[in-house]
């Protein structure tokens, strides 16, 4: 018999995958409150879905696949709000030829090991990777915090290697370039 | 010899992936000559290390919040 909504145990959601749910949001929002709204706004979502639910995958799956949507719908908002233009993840050729300007060795970057335990950098940093493209950002998040593997994000995002390789590339030299300003230059 | 573009791709990817020998023997030509290149694969060595330390950095919610929770979620 189909398990309905009032043989949901709540505890046990919030019990068995709040603290997963949590990580991977605050990893990709950098902001703690938010990301607790986040999980608390996936569990709402869950319960009002779950009569649809089709019980394909696995509830944690369904879950995070929720969050995923929020996360992204929050991305969009934020980058509604900023003026930088999302044209800079082109992969026109044109706009490769100035990239090695933007890689030029900062002396300062040498310094950052000592800095590693430090949350002041860890929170620049989240905030500079917050300040990528929408895409951009859930394929760097996805290889570099979830270590993801490059052929499965390629599929999910419909990206060739090739482009897959670009976008990480970029992503990087705008951290750099993000994270001389907010932290190397201070 | 190869070009900048292609050095860089294969510095990131050499960050995750095993490079074949003639990919790693032409990086390591590419890199001896180009400064900039060694730079880029400093940085991007920083980096990684960086986000290991992120990943390691694991936060969980408190009980306290976990029980609020619960109960917004049994009251809804």
């Amino acid at each position: 018999m189909a398990q309905t909504i009032a043989d949901i145990d709540l505890n046990s959601w919030v019990d068995d995958y709040s603290d997963m749910l949590f990580n991977f949001a605050e990893n990709r929002v950098n902001d703690r409150d938010l990301a607790k709204d986040l999980v608390q706004d996936t569990f709402f979502s869950a319960l009002k879905a779950w009569e649809r639910f089709e019980k394909k995958s696995t509830v944690k799956t369904w879950l995070f696949s929720i969050l995923k949507r929020k996360i992204i719908d929050h991305w969009r908002q934020q980058q509604s709000r900023k003026t930088k233009p999302i044209s800079q993840y082109t992969t026109n050729d044109e706009d490769e030829k100035n990239w090695i300007e933007a890689t030029t060795p900062n002396s300062k970057v040498n310094e950052t090991e000592a800095f590693f335990e430090n949350n002041e950098l860890r929170s620049a940093l989240m905030g500079c990777i917050d300040l990528l493209p929408e895409k951009q950002k859930g394929i760097f998040i996805d290889k570099f915090i979830d270590h993801k593997d490059s052929e499965e994000i390629c599929n999910e995002y419909e990206i060739t290697s090739s482009n897959f390789w670009v976008i990480i590339h970029r992503a990087k030299i705008q951290l750099k370039s993000c994270l001389d300003k907010k932290w190397f230059e201070k | 010899m190869i070009d900048c573009k292609k050095a860089v791709q294969l510095i990131d990817r050499k960050e995750f992936e095993k490079l074949s020998a003639k990919e790693k023997l032409n990086l390591r030509i590419h890199n001896a000559m180009c400064g900039k290149c060694r730079g880029y694969k400093r940085f991007s060595h920083i980096l990684k290390s960086l986000f290991g330390k992120i990943t390691e950095h694991q936060e969980c919610l408190t009980c306290e919040e976990k029980e609020k929770m619960k109960q917004k979620l049994s009251s809804h």
